[in-house]
């Protein structure tokens, strides 16, 4: 076992994160994010470069994480899950669709990811805290 | 003939930078969670105190916490609570909510409790222990 954190346990919540929103989202089954120190108030982020879509997560969550925490995890890669399954030209297309949110000072497109991931946690909640359906 | 080497040239420097810096940058939106997450929130207890003051004719005078309120709205529960209720935003803060027969206040200060009074004066709320 290799994992980033000494406890492994981070990792281990990360990917249960994954396994869960890949039933949402096909193209992040088996994907391995990584950890950066993204800064600031950003928690996660997913970089569509040359070589595919790369989701990153904020190292602020290594470690051992206590359920508040799990849970803003968990919305955080059903967020970025989102975008990688959108991809490239579906975040694009997304944004320039659906215009710009004055009051949330962000695309709507993004309103509505938050949104959504928002619900899927809570769908997902106690599932992901005690391991089972 | 050197024209076209010259156009040649042109195109696959301009290529090449196009394509190091997607791969650089790459393609973000900038996130902002806390400030997003807890937005929605408040829209989402706007919606519930609107729909508790149709279902009990008042609004309620304090909010225990989310669920609490979304659960009192189904099952249409009117009693108040006596637990003081530790109803936080997205950055563990307690919300500030006063209501009255009139209407509601529900604010969030954000991360450093200094509330916007406008868009030249800023006021730092009095945070409760």
């Amino acid at each position: 076992m290799s994992y980033i954190d000494p406890s492994g346990f981070t990792k281990e919540d990360v990917l249960r994160a994954i396994s869960i929103a890949s039933r949402e989202y096909s193209r992040v089954s088996g994907i391995n994010p990584t950890f950066t120190n993204l800064g600031g108030d950003t928690v996660g982020r997913t970089k569509f470069g040359l070589f595919g879509p790369e989701m990153q997560i904020d190292s602020a969550y290594l470690g051992v994480l206590n359920d508040a925490q799990k849970i803003d995890l968990l919305n955080t890669v059903l967020h970025e899950s989102k975008h990688y399954q959108d991809g490239f030209w579906g975040n694009l297309a997304g944004e320039l669709s659906g215009g710009w949110n004055k009051k949330f000072g962000d695309w709507q497109y993004h309103v509505d990811i938050y949104n959504s991931s928002s619900v899927l946690t809570e769908k997902y909640r106690n599932e992901y805290l005690c391991g089972k359906k | 003939m050197n024209k076209k080497i010259g156009f040649l040239i042109f195109g696959i420097v301009v290529g090449a930078l196009g394509l190091f810096i997607v791969n650089k940058v790459g393609f973000t939106v900038k996130e902002r969670p806390k400030l997003i997450n807890t937005m929605l929130e408040m829209d989402k207890v706007r919606g519930l105190l609107s729909d508790y003051k149709t279902a009990c004719g008042n609004y309620p005078t304090s909010i225990v916490s989310y669920e609490n309120l979304s659960e009192k709205v189904k099952n249409k529960n009117c009693v108040e609570d006596a637990q003081k209720g530790n109803f936080s935003d997205k950055w563990g803060n307690l919300y500030i909510y006063k209501s009255d027969e009139n209407g509601f206040r529900l604010l969030s200060a954000g991360p450093d409790w200094i509330e916007a009074t406008n868009s030249k004066e800023t006021e730092r709320v009095e945070k409760a222990e």
